[in-house]
């Protein structure tokens, strides 16, 4: 009986969260929101221009898409630890079609991840921008590049974990600090 | 010291491998807009090679002229256009939805075009719905060699507004048609009953009239691979055999194979009445497990495996995988009559290789997929003369410097070609020329 109670409550409150839902996604993007957010168009020479400049710096680049469900997980583990990034530290590349754009705005947005340094693959050759990026990857995704300040980086396929992350991050913070 | 114990700290992080939490799309994007320059002109008609993913067929019958039909997408429509001169020119295509809808159409979701043994023709696609990954089968036909399309329906009865996608559909030897597709109907359930549910599932329909109407959606299996497409084909008794991506437990997603329709809708009296729903559960023969390389992988990797089967019933497989012991493009077979894995070989290991295609004609076996050389992009083929034991050499039959679609085998009686629609060139027909040398000895 209670049982009974209880589920009933559980499952309107999941249709409250279902209906809010639906609606955050049918909702039109406020256009002012859109333009906040600067996403830029991830081409065959990007990469030089990230690590050009990030000379000296050590930062993470993660390349994730919309309709990989474990990249949506990472970008909350990036969201928890929000604080340590910087526009330097971290550089999201999204590899979906531009024609997404719009979605994968209100994605960073949910995430409170506008602010740091997004790009968008943006070739008609999509693989043209893997093979430079990495000639061995695979496309699969999340996949993510730890750059040392050398710039001697290393590739991990699969979701980061916030620990893995906040890791990462203490290491380099305290290199930085030192270094100072 | 506390630097030391940090750098160690996250060596071993980095060392540590989350293989499962990954998915694949990098980049793996449909075609774009067309930069053909005869598409460029606003008045243009819409064309196989000015709209998205063109699938072709030969009407080899006499009663479809020895037509080609090809099907395309083109501003939320499928349009069927016709050619008399194996696509060198095409007439007036013609809409076969009549109201625009918005539609799935990537490589790996496109619409697909059957013919029947009179003037029939059938078309199906996957109609967008409100909602990330959702849509509704549709189907149309022809009865009079596509002049006219009766309305299109929607095939899945189940119409929540989530996946029911990535339909494939085949004849069988006996003119009955069937269509297979991956549905979350499953999913949903269990997951209002905050049950676990890995993957979606195989739903699929008969009609035995020309497709007039169809049996109940009947459940083939559960726990189908979420996005990559079905293969499918008839096998030497014309049975419709189908080769899908299958979640195995602990999220290993390798293939499964199996006769479409277990529960035979069309060796028995039933109708379209609960009595045939009674017996839908019984699986007369279980999914096979046709490809067997542990890949492990949380999200589904995009990329559906291809299926053709000779006259000695073995089914000749391509598929991707990124398993622990073979990565890349792989061929396999499997003997549908001892029900067992044969062969396996490995195609392409390169990871700009992609969207393997299989076809099999008495002992020749052609494989054919894309591969990312740095620069562009290139067709390549490869040919066995003696049933896939012994491969000649690779041949690039065609290259292309942007976007492009996945590659496509069509059959016109004699002869076989391969399609190929690029941003650049359009829709391209090239013909395979016949196999040179005389078959290996093993």
């Amino acid at each position: 009986m209670s049982l009974n109670i209880i589920r009933w409550i559980t499952n309107i409150l999941l249709l409250v969260v279902l209906s809010f839902s639906t609606f955050i996604y049918a909702s039109p993007v406020v256009k002012n929101t859109i333009q906040s957010i600067d996403l830029k168009p991830f081409s065959a020479s990007s990469l030089a221009q990230i690590t050009e400049n990030r000379a000296g710096q050590a930062f993470i680049m993660v390349l994730w898409s919309i309709d990989c469900p474990p990249c949506l997980k990472e970008l909350e583990h990036f969201q928890a630890v929000k604080a340590q990034l910087t526009k330097t530290n971290i550089v999201l590349v999204s590899t979906d079609n531009p024609d997404d754009s719009a979605s994968i705005q209100q994605v960073l947005i949910d995430n409170q991840l506008q602010t740091i340094d997004n790009w968008i693959f943006s070739d008609s050759l999509p693989e043209r921008l893997r093979y430079k990026i990495d000639p061995n990857w695979y496309g699969e995704l999340p996949r993510a590049y730890f750059y040392e300040a050398d710039h001697q980086r290393k590739a991990h396929s699969g979701m980061l974990t916030q620990a893995q992350l906040q890791q990462w991050l203490q290491k380099h913070t305290t290199l930085v600090s030192l270094n100072q | 010291m506390n630097k030391y114990v940090l750098i160690l700290l996250s060596t071993i992080l980095l060392s540590t491998e989350s293989s499962a939490a990954m998915n694949m799309k990098g980049g793996h994007s449909a075609v774009q807009a067309s930069l053909v320059p005869s598409c460029q002109d606003a008045k243009a008609l819409p064309s196989p090679h000015c709209g998205r993913v063109p699938t072709a067929v030969y009407g080899q019958t006499a009663k479809h002229n020895g037509l080609l039909y090809v099907v395309f997408s083109q501003n939320s429509h499928i349009y069927l256009a016709t050619s008399i001169d194996q696509g060198v020119t095409y007439n007036a295509p013609i809409a076969i939805n009549r109201t625009p809808e918005l539609m799935y159409d990537d490589g790996e979701n496109r619409p697909k075009i059957v013919l029947g043994n009179n003037q029939e023709i059938y078309v199906s696609w996957s109609h967008k719905t409100k909602g990330r990954y959702s849509g509704d089968v549709r189907f149309a036909r022809s009865l009079d060699a596509g002049l006219t399309f009766d309305e299109p329906v929607t095939i899945n009865s189940d119409r929540a507004l989530i996946s029911h996608r990535f339909d494939a559909m085949k004849l069988d030897d006996q003119g009955h048609l069937y269509i297979v597709w991956i549905d979350k109907r499953d999913k949903a359930k269990a997951e209002s009953l905050e049950q676990a549910y890995d993957g979606a599932s195989l739903y699929y329909v008969v009609s035995k009239d020309s497709g007039a109407s169809f049996f109940p959606n009947s459940k083939r299996v559960d726990n189908s691979c979420e996005c990559c497409r079905i293969a499918i084909d008839t096998d030497n008794q014309g049975k419709v055999v189908t080769l899908w991506r299958q979640v195995y437990p602990s999220n290993i997603r390798d293939h499964a194979i199996a006769y479409l329709d277990p529960i035979s809708h069309l060796s028995t009296n039933t109708n379209l009445n609960a009595s045939s729903v009674k017996s839908q559960s019984v699986l007369e023969r279980k999914p096979m497990r046709a490809t067997n390389n542990q890949w492990q992988i949380e999200g589904c990797p995009h990329h559906g495996p291809d299926l053709s089967i000779d006259g000695e019933n073995i089914a000749h497989m391509a598929w991707f995988t990124q398993g622990e012991a073979d990565k890349g493009l792989m061929y396999g077979q499997f003997d549908l009559s001892q029900n067992k894995i044969g062969l396996t070989s490995t195609i392409d290991q390169s990871a700009g290789a992609s969207r393997p295609q299989v076809y099999v004609h008495e002992k020749t076996v052609y494989l054919m997929w894309k591969r990312f050389e740095g620069e562009s992009m290139a067709l390549l083929l490869r040919r066995s003369n003696d049933g896939g034991k012994t491969w000649l050499a690779d041949e690039t039959i065609a290259v292309t410097l942007n976007g492009s679609d996945h590659p496509d085998w069509l059959w016109d009686g004699a002869k076989l070609f391969a399609t190929w629609h690029t941003q650049d060139e359009g829709f391209q027909i090239i013909p395979i020329q016949p196999v040179p040398g005389t078959p290996k000895v093993k």
